[in-house]
């Protein structure tokens, strides 16, 4: 019961970490028209996870809170709305951030499940 | 901006929660992880136009429900260990069909949340 109090809490904490990156982000690059922060999390997310999962076992609290944090940090409904909002004026940014995020995202969690595995 | 980061930070727990439960009660961890993708994709494009037309909701509930609620309820980094697990387990098929999947139905539902949006606030 304690667990899942602390997934849920870590998962709190990771969406404030996600909002607090695209608050930032919009500050230092404001003209932007590609999403930088949701893209940046997305991989780093995944990456973090694959690393998680390496060195962790599946059944551990610690990695139950990581993966919650990393769940609540890394968003799936931000990225294809963001896309979709995209893709009538800036088909090739759209596209291109498509391809860049589920690419770059899978790339990365191999990348750190094989580093620490 | 306290306000809504109180917001975002309870909102987050309810998503969390909600996604927490859903895997833990499914034995299928694939279709339950697309389904939770795309009905946030979903959601996320009809709540963030919809529910200011329709109620008065402060800044801060609206941040909630959208970096919050709907934010931590769908999940990328899980999305990209699954297809890495897949393809360690040498299924390349099942691997690609998810990946395809999660991307088509995810923007699909966005499209869809979009127009159904759009509908509901004419009339509003």
């Amino acid at each position: 019961m304690l667990a899942i109090l602390y997934i849920c809490l870590a998962g709190s904490c990771g969406a404030l970490t996600r909002f607090t990156v695209g608050y930032v982000t919009d500050l230092v690059i404001r003209p932007t028209q590609f999403p930088v922060a949701t893209v940046t999390i997305n991989i780093l997310g995944s990456g973090l996870l694959g690393i998680a999962t390496g060195l962790l076992a599946p059944t551990a609290l610690l990695f139950q809170v990581a993966s919650g944090f990393l769940g609540g940090f890394s968003t799936f409904s931000t990225f294809t709305n963001d896309f979709i909002k995209l893709i009538d004026h800036k088909p090739i940014t759209a596209m291109s951030y498509l391809a860049l995020s589920a690419t770059l995202g899978v790339v990365s969690a191999f990348v750190g499940y094989t580093l620490v595995a | 901006m306290l306000k809504k980061l109180s917001a975002i930070f309870a909102f987050a727990f309810c998503g969390s929660l909600l996604r927490l439960g859903l895997t833990s009660m499914t034995n299928h961890h694939l279709t339950t992880i697309l389904l939770i993708n795309v009905v946030g994709s979903f959601l996320l494009a009809f709540i963030s136009k919809t529910l200011p037309t329709l109620i008065p909701l402060s800044e801060a509930v609206m941040a909630g429900l959208t970096v919050g609620l709907v934010g931590s309820f769908t999940t990328f980094s899980t999305f990209s260990m699954d297809v890495v697990a897949l393809l360690q387990q040498g299924a390349l098929g099942l691997a690609l069909i998810y990946w395809l999947a999660s991307l088509l139905l995810g923007c699909g539902a966005a499209v869809l949340g979009f127009h159904i949006s759009a509908r509901v606030t004419e009339r509003a």
